[in-house]
């Protein structure tokens, strides 16, 4: 049934795009991210690793430090644009190709005959069950900690979810009559899968995604603040955090502007996932009961 | 010689249990459909009528017994001619929104067998005529399944499934999704059709008045197990089967009478 | 019993259902048949007072000199309760999956009235002996999973006449069962509702069963009840074009001697297919898919009474006798 509220005219200014208005404020997050994290490539306001003693831990609004500077002397704002930058290439790294081992894994359990598909089934439960945490401690202490680490650890992490999510609706869609007719005009198993299941869950996997970068984005950050993920002197949020921790009292805002930006970031690429959610499903999904 | 045959069929769904505590879904079917023939089968929910379709056109593969098709059997044209099998049976589904991918428009869907079985991507020509076939016109071919009618879907699923020019058409309940004027519309498309293009119609359905307007022959399942089979006017005026009688009592009584 | 005039529900600027006017006596069995999207279920429900939150309701239903166009949810629900029942379509999503068969049926009992336990067990009981399932006791103990579609359907009749309603209704509840059941659940619905003078308003596409379970027929088309009147009269000698192309599209099964002569003959059709809500023509909601449509057909169309009890809605009308079953076949 047509939404009545569209149709009728009157309208909030912000529905003029006609898109819900968690996806809008979700792309304008995520957007303001993204481009903040690609321009500290080719410009932040200082160099981020710069020491610069005698200006050291200036209040935010000082002249020509607009978020302040830390104990050292290096200015926030850059730093904070250089963690972006780490916490973007950390993040997209592992959910693509968590996603997409995931999901391969979720097809071709979905796919498999009645005794395969529960031997999988139960591996990827197992691999959901692990501790992400302490995988990321293992890899930390066998290979060094760093990005490599938090990036292998969040991707493992992520795998047995991306399959787990993907399995019920896979099935679901094999079980269309679609599917059946498929079979008899002579397509295999690996055509359906690619061609009929795939493009039917993407959707799915779009919103799971931008899930999944929220999370990476935070683990990235517990990492870094753990000691485990990115280490000195590479910018991270998680680590301007853990450095602030023993100032909180002498410079409040130090703590404060890694913070937020987690949040921010973290809020955006949610509620991106949640207006996808019901903008990617309702014209052909929802109303044959797909997905 | 008839085109398709089961001898001593047996079949039971792929289980993760070993053999012994599975029953059969199909038991002991013994049956034979000349070309050009309509065929009903009937039965109610659990009688197993889909599974046979399904086997009887190597959907499902069954574990004992033999299905032959134009004198040959199905596992030996499974393993050496695949596709000419596909080509020449096909089969038309119960759900039309189901049974058409909702993310591919019309002219995808309707060219997938010919691609899949002659291997080649047919011209405009062949598909406005696929469609003026079942009534329908070149207008739909950029459409996706949501933007048509459940009668215009189906038609479209009839039009794929008649692409390849197939000796026999299964249709497996293909109007039970529908509303009643609708129905007409595909149960008549149907019988022209197999007229036209001298196939094999075999109708699977649960409503026997369906069957009795289409069929010549009919056959009638209970639990995976024909009761009863033969000319139609037979079965329905002089069942043999007391299942057949109460069948037929049944649905008499909540046919229409006008 | 039930009195209704100028009845339009509204969602959103659709009007679905308007009802001039219909009166239904106590204890009748009425039929509303129509095709999915026909609002078919709308209209009955509405006919009651039943129609969603969603939608805007005008104009007045009286049931027993209530009015119950406006009343609250409350008590709307203790109308529902005492004097209204329901069932529907799909037994075994109505029935609680986790709960003993007894204990479901032992609630309605005790909804209505204020009984010592063993006293509640007994009326148990003899309800579900009442809608003829065996072995009551034992069934008492099961869950809804362990019965067959036929069985739920039976214990949703008995939660439904617990109360001892006046009015039953029942949305598609034979829809989804098999045709030897059907006929089993038909005639269980006609004994309770001539035993207890219930009425029942009985809700289906499919007209065959219309014919067997109901007194008088309404037939909807686009939300309006288009005919209404007698069973015999409407799917017999129908007035209007839609009721009677419906009843030439039905295949129903031949006389044992006519059987061989009208297999593979093609049946009569209405082209077209019924319209998305909101995309009917003005005027006559059947035009366009009407094979004797006229000038007027533009026009709402207003009622004629073709006997007493009998209306319908249609300019260009069958003719009374000679409205053969010829005489409107879709041109093809």
């Amino acid at each position: 049934m047509p939404d009545q509220s569209e149709r009728s005219g009157s309208r909030p200014w912000y529905r003029i795009l006609r898109l819900p208005l968690p996806l809008i404020v979700g792309a304008v997050l995520v957007g303001a991210f993204l481009i903040v994290a690609l321009l500290s490539y080719v410009w932040t306001p200082h160099d981020p690793l710069k020491l610069v003693v005698p200006d050291r831990l200036l209040p935010p609004g000082s002249r020509d430090y607009l978020f302040g500077t830390d104990k050292f002397g290096r200015d926030v704002l850059s730093q904070l644009m250089a963690g972006a930058r780490n916490s973007l290439y950390v993040s997209l790294l592992s959910t693509s190709v968590a996603i997409l081992v995931g999901a391969l894994l979720g097809l071709l359990t979905a796919g498999a005959g009645p005794l395969w598909r529960n031997v999988l089934s139960r591996l990827i439960d197992v691999g959901v069950a692990l501790p992400g945490i302490l995988i990321a401690l293992v890899l930390a202490t066998s290979t060094g900690p760093g990005n490599q680490a938090a990036i292998a650890a969040i991707t493992f992490w992520f795998i047995p979810i991306a399959a787990r999510v993907t399995i019920g609706p896979a099935r679901q869609i094999l079980a269309l009559d679609f599917v059946e007719a498929a079979y008899a005009y002579g397509r295999t198993k690996w055509y359906v899968l690619l061609h009929h299941v795939t493009p039917n869950i993407a959707p799915l996997l779009i919103v799971l995604g931008s899930v999944m970068f929220a999370a990476a984005i935070l683990i990235e950050a517990a990492l870094a603040f753990l000691g485990i993920g990115a280490q000195p002197p590479t910018a991270s949020w998680g680590r301007l955090l853990q450095e602030s921790q023993p100032l909180l009292e002498a410079a409040p805002t130090l703590m404060f502007f890694p913070g937020a930006a987690i949040v921010l970031t973290v809020l955006g690429f949610n509620l991106l996932g949640d207006g996808l959610r019901t903008v990617l499903d309702p014209q052909q999904a929802s109303r044959s009961g797909l997905i | 010689m008839p085109l398709v045959e089961s001898r001593g069929l047996h079949f039971r769904y792929p289980s993760v249990r070993r053999h012994g505590a599975v029953p059969w879904t199909l038991e002991n079917l013994d049956l034979s459909i000349e070309p050009g023939s309509a065929v009903g089968i009937v039965g109610e929910s659990g009688s197993g009528k889909s599974t046979l379709v399904r086997v009887l056109c190597g959907l499902l593969i069954h574990q004992e017994g033999e299905v032959i098709f134009d004198g040959r059997s199905l596992d030996d044209w499974l393993s050496n001619k695949p596709r000419e099998l596909r080509k020449r049976n096909q089969i038309v589904f119960q759900s039309p929104r189901r049974s058409l991918d909702p993310r591919m428009s019309i002219r995808r869907s309707l060219s997938q067998p010919v691609r899949a079985i002659e291997r080649r991507v047919p011209t405009d020509t062949e598909l406005i005529g696929w469609l003026e076939r079942v009534g329908l016109t070149d207008e739909v071919l950029p459409r996706f399944p949501h933007q048509l009618s459940g009668g215009q879907l189906q038609r479209v699923g009839v039009a794929r499934a008649l692409s390849v020019e197939p000796d026999v058409l299964y249709a497996d309940e293909p109007t039970s999704a529908l509303d009643v004027s609708v129905q007409a519309q595909v149960l008549n498309l149907l019988m022209n059709l197999r007229v036209q293009l001298g196939l094999a119609l075999v109708m699977v359905s649960h409503d026997l008045a369906v069957i009795s307007r289409v069929a010549e022959q009919v056959i009638v399942m209970k639990e995976g197990v024909i009761v009863e089979a033969g000319h139609m006017t037979e079965v329905l005026s002089r069942p043999s089967d007391p299942y057949t009688a109460a069948l037929v009592q049944s649905a008499r009584a909540v046919s229409l009478r006008a | 019993m039930l009195t209704i005039r100028d009845l339009k529900v509204a969602i959103g600027r659709h009007t679905i259902v308007s009802i001039e006017r219909l009166d239904i006596p106590a204890g009748t069995r009425l039929g509303i048949v129509g095709e999915s999207g026909s609002g078919k279920t709308m209209t009955a429900m509405s006919i009651v007072g039943l129609a969603p939150n969603t939608a805007v309701v005008s104009g007045s239903v009286r049931f027993n000199d209530r009015e119950l166009v406006g009343l609250n949810d409350r008590q709307l629900a203790e109308v529902r309760g005492r004097d209204i029942g329901v069932i529907f379509q799909d037994p075994a999503k109505a029935l609680n999956p986790m709960m003993r068969i007894g204990r479901q049926v032992a609630e309605a009992v005790r909804l209505h009235m204020d009984l010592p336990r063993d006293q509640v067990r007994e009326r148990v009981g003899r309800l579900l002996t009442r809608v003829h399932l065996a072995d009551a006791r034992s069934l008492m103990r099961r869950y809804p999973h362990q019965l067959s579609g036929g069985q739920q359907q039976r214990v949703l009749i008995a939660i439904a006449i617990a109360c001892d309603p006046k009015l039953l209704i029942a949305d598609e509840p034979t829809t989804a069962l098999d045709v030897t059941v059907q006929s089993g659940i038909l005639s269980l619905l006609r004994e309770l509702s001539v035993e207890r003078r219930m009425g029942l308003l009985f809700v289906s596409h499919d007209l065959g069963v219309i014919q067997t379970i109901s007194e008088v027929v309404g037939v909807v088309y686009g939300g309006q009840l288009v005919e209404l009147g007698p069973v015999d009269r409407v799917i017999g000698q129908g007035r209007h074009r839609y009721t009677r192309a419906l009843v030439s599209a039905n295949p129903g099964i031949a006389d044992d001697e006519h059987l061989g002569e009208v297999v593979g003959r093609r049946l009569d059709v209405i082209p077209g297919s019924v319209p998305a809500l909101g995309s009917f023509p003005s005027g006559c909601r059947f035009r366009g898919r009407c094979s004797s449509e006229i000038t007027s057909c533009a026009q709402l169309p207003e009622i004629s009474v073709a006997s007493d009890g009998h209306i319908f809605k249609c300019w260009n009308p069958i003719d009374d006798i000679a409205g053969s079953r010829g005489d409107h076949r879709a041109p093809r």
